[in-house]
């Protein structure tokens, strides 16, 4: 077990480093350091020696991946690359391109974005396993069908729609909650109902159907054959052996995302004002903060690579049949 | 009826949604300690009437239409199902055909069999259930997972949770059919001492008549629904009436059948919109059978038969014109020589651990004679299927050599590996799988003509339809799609594309284990018929006796990966030499005549390979001190009998 987790963490040090690599393509393919220097400081009174002063301020004088001029492993290290990238592999984020300090800002703004996407993931389980057991308990009949029919329809509204509505209806018309922004410590629950019922309701359309199917094709097995005829009620044979065994597809489907939950929701943080991570790398982008963007997109990869490790430790924990090597 | 009836069944009806009524009018009542046979081949319904009894129907899909079950004096199809299920596994228990898969992967043992335990002392009760069915290692099997049981030991955890709480019925549906035949006896012999021993009524539904004989005290034959026959075992077997039964004994293969073709329908299945249902198949058939249908009616001693002929004395069934035996003649030569032949398996670390060589067939020497048929015999895991394929190197070969018409293809590739191939075909067990579902019937018959680039495109057209005919598949055929196609037909199929490329050996991977006995004697009789046209060689890779006595000319017995007995089929038949060879044909429940020894063979391949000494030495009721450490080589007895033992 331990040395799985070492193999895999291993592994991921080559997958980073790729997109790093990447992401540092990629943005500089669409700006370069000239652009950048303009944007921050303004398009209108740029003089030539105020962009060679901003570059060197924030570090983008050097070339971006490899030195000519510097000697041996300088060759490497004096680049921009080297220098503002692979520094994140020690977590160390830097300075933005606006002067602040990115770490302390991911750690204020994290808060607020699991205030949000947690609830709404633990609670999305709860109610789309409860949806699905509930369809299948009563398969084949008319309450069946119509909720099958709901799902899908509600499957069909995008998202928008329920933040616009939600806002409309709860925060403007009933006055129940406010529309949107944030308050820190217990103040905060007011403001995170609403996206999070949401959140909850926008998501059960579409896994409320793949766990119904899950759990059908499950009860549809041999096992749950011998279950009742051992003289097993439905809801034992429902909740003893067909939900531990469905269990481990909808587990497994959903484990991926626990460490992502960090980084928030954009849509949901940027409709409801959260000041989390979501709208925090959506400005950043806006803004074209490239240290802020890297910095996000290295996390993202790699809280989805710690997400895949936590599936496939999932997966051992809840089928006996597995064994990791 | 008698206080002893446990079980009435009358007039049931269960119908499918789209293909009508599957179960329709059945009756028999079963009696207190006494076991009814239910014989069927596919689609005959045995299955449903057993879930029918259980209500365990797939509703809507399936629907129960009329006729009464009573259950120690209650009509099941008239209560509640809170009721119903209380009758379930207390009153009627059930044993399930597919071991690997009616335990719940994710739940221990323990947990399972504790379901039908009550709550106060359910552990010791458990503990005891599983020492009583035979486990081995009682304590380590509750807290197991049903994954770390081989399919016997499952079934045998299957069988306790049935007599858990004690049933007056036990309901065993082919619970012998995925495994293997001395497998097979020890779980036959355990429900027959569990029955003795808690006078349960048992309703075994099988499609092996040699299980229901061994099994049965009353035999129901069910055809297309209905009970075609049904009468005590001693009658049944000696003088089967109606003539579906009959056809069904004819069609099994059997040592006296040898040479001739075996009774095989032509026409599958005719749909009958009126009259006897057997009417589209039966040899005997007379104009009033086609407008109405028979009764099922009481014969002499209590024999009951739905045909209008009954209690006619009848020749007994026509059997097919006997040939000489072909390919008897030895001298003819060696096709196939292959020697000291080894296969290895790499079992890999997932990602980057070591990797192990495990030997999954080690030093195999056989020759195939032209025009002969060798039977390679071994139960699942003896590596018999590997060998197959490592001969059409499929897979690659650890060791050894290949000899064909005297040339060495041990390591040929390339143009040379074609044309090879072109030689020797494969026809693989499961006709369901080895078809590609996407290509029509003449594309895969075209396939091998094509990649062999034999003949020009514009003759192939031809060239298929008549291997179609040839194997006795419509012409007509060949722009239809597999799925179109029912088992046997598939399997004709596959045997047209292996005949395409005019190869000199055929090798049969099971080819008739998915098959019905009547679908199966087709397949056999078109086998033979083939290698007596075109002096065919075959390898035929089986597990079932009853085949080699039927077709081979040599046998080759593996075990665990090795030869331990070889010989000519009369000298393995009649005075097999291993312990193995001996308790593996006494395993295999015979109505013709009695076992030849009657040994059982105890406890199961071991999960490591044995490393020293002889393979069998774990499981040999005749086992020497020595044949633990000292590995026995095959050595001679009359002319090319050998066989691995030191006794």
């Amino acid at each position: 077990m331990i040395r799985y987790i070492i193999r895999r963490a291993l592994y991921a040090i080559p997958i980073l480093f790729g997109v790093n690599l990447l992401t540092f393509v990629l943005f500089f393919v669409v700006n370069s350091p000239n652009d950048m220097a303009r944007f921050h400081l303004g398009f209108k009174r740029v003089t030539p020696q105020a962009i060679v002063q901003w570059k060197h301020d924030h570090g983008y004088d050097k070339p971006m991946l490899f030195n000519d001029r510097a000697k041996g492993v300088q060759k490497i290290t004096q680049t921009v690359f080297f220098q503002r990238s692979m520094k994140l592999f020690v977590f160390d984020f830097g300075r933005s391109d606006e002067g602040r300090d990115i770490g302390y800002d991911i750690r204020q703004r994290m808060w607020p974005s699991l205030a949000i996407a947690l609830p709404t993931f633990v609670i999305g389980i709860l109610v789309n396993i409860t949806t699905a057991l509930f369809l299948v308990f009563f398969r084949s009949t008319y309450l069946d069908w119509l909720g099958r029919l709901a799902l899908v329809a509600m499957m069909s509204v995008s998202s928008l729609f329920y933040i616009i509505g939600g806002q409309y209806l709860f925060g403007k018309t009933l006055r129940l909650v406010p529309i949107s922004g944030y308050a820190p410590g217990l103040h905060a629950f007011k403001f995170v109902v609403l996206p999070v019922v949401i959140g909850v309701i926008s998501g059960i359309g579409a896994s409320g159907r793949l766990y119904r199917a899950f759990f059908l094709e499950e009860i549809e097995k041999d096992y749950v054959r011998t279950a009742r005829a051992k003289g097993l009620s439905e809801m034992s044979v429902l909740f003893r052996h067909v939900l531990k065994n469905a269990m481990i597809p909808i587990l497994t489907s959903v484990v991926v995302v626990v460490p992502s939950l960090f980084l928030g929701s954009l849509i949901m943080e940027s409709f409801f004002g959260i000041p989390g991570l979501g709208a925090y790398t959506l400005d950043a982008i806006n803004a074209q903060d490239f240290a802020t963007v890297r910095a996000m997109v290295f996390l993202g990869s790699l809280f989805y690579i710690v997400g895949l490790a936590l599936t496939d430790i999932t997966y051992m924990l809840v089928d006996p049949r597995i064994r990791l090597k | 009826m008698s206080h002893a009836t446990v079980l009435e069944v009358d007039g049931l009806q269960t119908e499918f949604a789209g293909q009508g009524y599957v179960v329709n009018g059945v009756s028999f009542t079963i009696a207190r300690g006494e076991s009814l046979v239910l014989l069927g081949e596919s689609g005959s319904g045995k299955s449903t009437i057993a879930l029918s009894i259980m209500r365990l129907i797939a509703e809507p899909a399936g629907r129960i239409r009329g006729g009464r079950v009573v259950f120690e004096g209650t009509d099941l199809l008239r209560i509640e199902e809170q009721r119903m299920r209380r009758i379930r596994g207390r009153g009627i228990a059930m044993v399930f055909q597919e071991p690997q898969s009616a335990l719940n992967p994710v739940l221990t043992i323990g947990t399972q069999l504790g379901e039908c335990l009550p709550a106060k002392g359910r552990r010791t009760r458990g503990l005891g259930l599983l020492d009583a069915v035979g486990l081995p290692d009682p304590t380590w099997a509750y807290g197991a997972y049903p994954h770390q049981l081989s399919g016997g030991m499952r079934q045998r955890v299957v069988i306790a949770m049935a007599i858990a709480a004690e049933p007056g019925l036990l309901i065993a549906d082919e619970p012998t059919s995925a495994l293997d035949v001395t497998i097979q006896a020890q779980i036959l012999e355990l429900i027959k001492a569990e029955q003795r021993r808690r006078d349960m009524a048992v309703l075994f539904v099988t499609h092996d008549l040699g299980v229901a004989h061994l099994m049965a005290d009353e035999v129901a034959v069910l055809y297309r629904g209905t009970v075609v026959e049904q009468a005590s075992r001693a009658l049944l077997f000696a003088n089967p009436q109606h003539p579906y039964t009959r056809d069904l004994f004819a069609a099994i293969p059997s040592r006296e059948k040898r040479g001739a073709s075996l009774a095989a329908p032509d026409r599958v299945y005719d749909i009958q919109e009126t009259g006897c249902c057997y009417a589209g198949r039966c040899r005997e058939v007379q104009s009033q059978c086609r407008v109405c249908e028979p009764v099922l009616r009481e014969g002499s001693a209590g024999v009951r038969v739905r045909c209008v002929i009954v209690d006619t004395p009848r020749a007994p069934s026509p059997d097919g014109v006997r040939e000489p035996d072909t390919g008897g003649d030895p001298a003819g030569g060696d096709l196939l020589e292959a020697e000291g032949l080894c296969v290895n398996f790499t079992a890999a670390d997932r990602i980057f651990g070591q990797k192990r060589q495990i030997r999954v067939v080690n030093e195999v020497s056989l020759r195939i004679g032209r025009g002969r048929t060798l039977a390679l015999v071994g139960e699942s895991g003896s590596g018999k299927t590997t060998l197959g394929k490592a001969i059409t190197r499929l897979l690659p070969l650890a060791g050894g050599r290949l000899r064909f018409e005297g040339e060495d293809m041990t390591t040929v590739r390339g143009e040379d590996l074609r044309r090879w191939r072109r030689d020797i075909q494969m026809i693989f067990q499961d006709p369901y799988a080895s078809l590609d579902p996407r290509m029509t019937v003449g594309e895969i018959v075209a396939e091998g003509l094509r990649a062999q680039r034999i003949m020009p495109a514009a003759s192939r057209f031809s060239r298929v339809q008549e291997l179609l005919r040839q194997v006795g598949i419509a012409g007509g055929s060949i722009d239809r799609y597999p799925h179109q196609f029912s088992g046997g037909q598939r399997q004709r199929i596959a045997i047209a594309r292996a005949l395409a490329v005019q190869p000199k050996l055929i090798i049969c991977d099971e080819p008739t284990s998915a098959l019905d006995v009547s679908v199966q004697a087709q397949i056999l009789n078109l086998l033979r018929d083939l290698q007596r046209e075109a002096g065919l060689s075959y390898l035929f890779i089986t597990h079932n006796l009853a085949l080699v006595e039927y077709l081979a000319h040599d046998v080759v017995i593996l075990y665990a990966g090795r030869i331990i007995e070889r010989g000519s089929v009369d000298q393995i038949l009649t005075n097999p030499r291993h312990p193995y060879t001996v308790s593996l044909f006494a395993a295999v429940p015979r109505f013709d005549h009695p076992p030849l020894v009657n040994v059982m063979v105890k406890g199961e391949v071991p999960a490591e390979l044995v490393m020293e000494g002889c393979p069998f030495h774990p499981r040999c009721g005749r086992a020497l001190p020595h044949c633990r450490y000292e590995r026995p080589l095959l050595r001679g007895f009359e002319d090319g009998h050998e066989a691995a033992c030191h006794l």
